[in-house]
């Protein structure tokens, strides 16, 4: 039957085009031509104090992250809050990502951030730098867990959607991903995996019309 | 021919069984996060008012005023020739939720008494007061960049709410 030796034929194909697309999707990702994208953090406490404010009468959240500490002698009560400093960052979805985080106040933060960097953590004086590429977007919480509820920033990784709206601005060196490619670089639409994909779709739906066309051609012969 | 049949059945289910897998593993499939997904999620973000300061006696005492309003504060020289100056602004600058998000917004005052303060399309008033916790809860429905403004101490302390849609 010539037909269903064609579509063995198809079924080869797709099985080889699922092994290429598969095996060239780690090319795909995280090109080794771009430097990482290196963002700086510090953990810091800001404080405040007076003498001419009421001590307030609410108690802060329990967790370490507020400090309020009571009127001393000359009637000057303070208060101050430990935060990740800048409290949002963004990178774009595929980056290859550093941070680098300062301690400057605050003896330990032991952390978190969530989906990427399961456990570090940052001490005063020290550096900490976090390596990891930014494969899914979303929100994501980097939190230190001895300093509740306020010492808790967002990572934002803008999806390839919104990066296609980027222009590239005046620090390239800070956005390497959003310059244009040179130099042959597979772009988004013609990556190897995307173009086996796309194959494998088209060849699935051959084979389901093949099969269609089949039993409707029997169906007419039994007629 | 029922053989050559299913052998066709079993070659076109493996079709779609190894696309659908290829296209899951590239990431076109729902590999979202929970964190990044479905609109609706309970999103808390912390901020506070803070009032950054310095001061010097080795630099000339600035010739121009800054902008009127009590955001920016220049004291003159002391008798030891030490000025200082300061500006009052929300920690951080930006926040960001996905359109959808139940926001909470925790506001921590450190820096100055008082700021009576609005949100732009999403909160018409509330005020933060030093060593007092303001929470403000709002549905972020409405997509783009909103000003986060206290009007005690413009223009500095405004602060961006992105909302991504």
């Amino acid at each position: 039957m010539p037909k269903i030796r064609i579509l063995f034929i198809f079924g080869a194909l797709a099985t080889t085009l699922t092994v290429l697309g598969v095996a060239t999707l780690g090319s795909d990702r995280g090109e080794a031509a771009d430097p990482p994208k290196i963002i700086y953090m510090s953990a810091v406490e800001f404080k405040g104090g007076t003498d001419a404010e009421a001590f307030p009468a609410a108690t802060a959240p329990a967790g370490g992250g507020y400090v309020i500490k009571p009127p001393d002698a000359n009637g000057r009560w303070e208060t101050s809050t430990y935060r990740w400093d800048p409290g949002t960052i963004v990178v774009d979805k595929g980056d290859d990502i550093e941070l680098w985080i300062w301690g400057v106040n605050g003896s330990q933060h032991p952390a978190t951030i969530e989906g990427y960097v399961p456990e570090f953590t940052v001490t005063r004086g020290n550096m900490t730098v976090l390596k990891f590429n930014a494969d899914k977007e979303g929100i994501f919480r980097i939190t230190c867990h001895a300093h509740q509820p306020s010492m808790e920033a967002q990572l934002v990784v803008m999806s390839e959607d919104a990066q296609a709206n980027d222009t590239p601005t005046a620090t390239p060196t800070k956005a390497p991903s959003q310059l244009p490619q040179t130099g042959g670089a597979p772009d988004d639409g013609g990556s190897p995996a995307t173009i086996g994909v796309i194959a494998l779709a088209a060849l699935a739906a051959a084979g389901i019309l093949g099969l269609m066309l089949k039993r409707g051609l029997q169906g007419d012969s039994s007629l | 021919m029922k053989r050559g049949l299913l052998s066709a059945g079993v070659v076109a289910a493996a079709f779609v069984a190894l696309s659908g897998i290829a296209w899951l593993v590239t990431g076109n499939g729902a590999d979202q996060s929970g964190a990044a997904a479905a609109t609706g999620a309970r999103r808390v973000i912390y901020m506070s008012a803070v009032e950054y300061k310095g001061g010097t006696d080795a630099e000339p005492f600035p010739a121009a005023t800054a902008p009127a309003g009590g955001g920016y504060i220049i004291k003159p020289p002391d008798a030891n020739g030490r000025w200082e100056t300061s500006t009052y602004r929300w920690e951080p600058g930006v926040v960001v939720a996905n359109q959808g998000d139940e926001v909470e917004l925790w506001i921590w005052g450190v820096n100055g008494a008082q700021h009576p303060s609005t949100i732009e399309g999403y909160v018409p008033e509330f005020t933060v007061t030093r060593g007092n916790l303001t929470v403000l809860k709002f549905t972020a429905d409405k997509a783009g960049t909103f000003r986060i403004t206290c009007h005690a101490h413009p223009p500095s302390m405004e602060a961006l709410l992105y909302v991504i849609p």
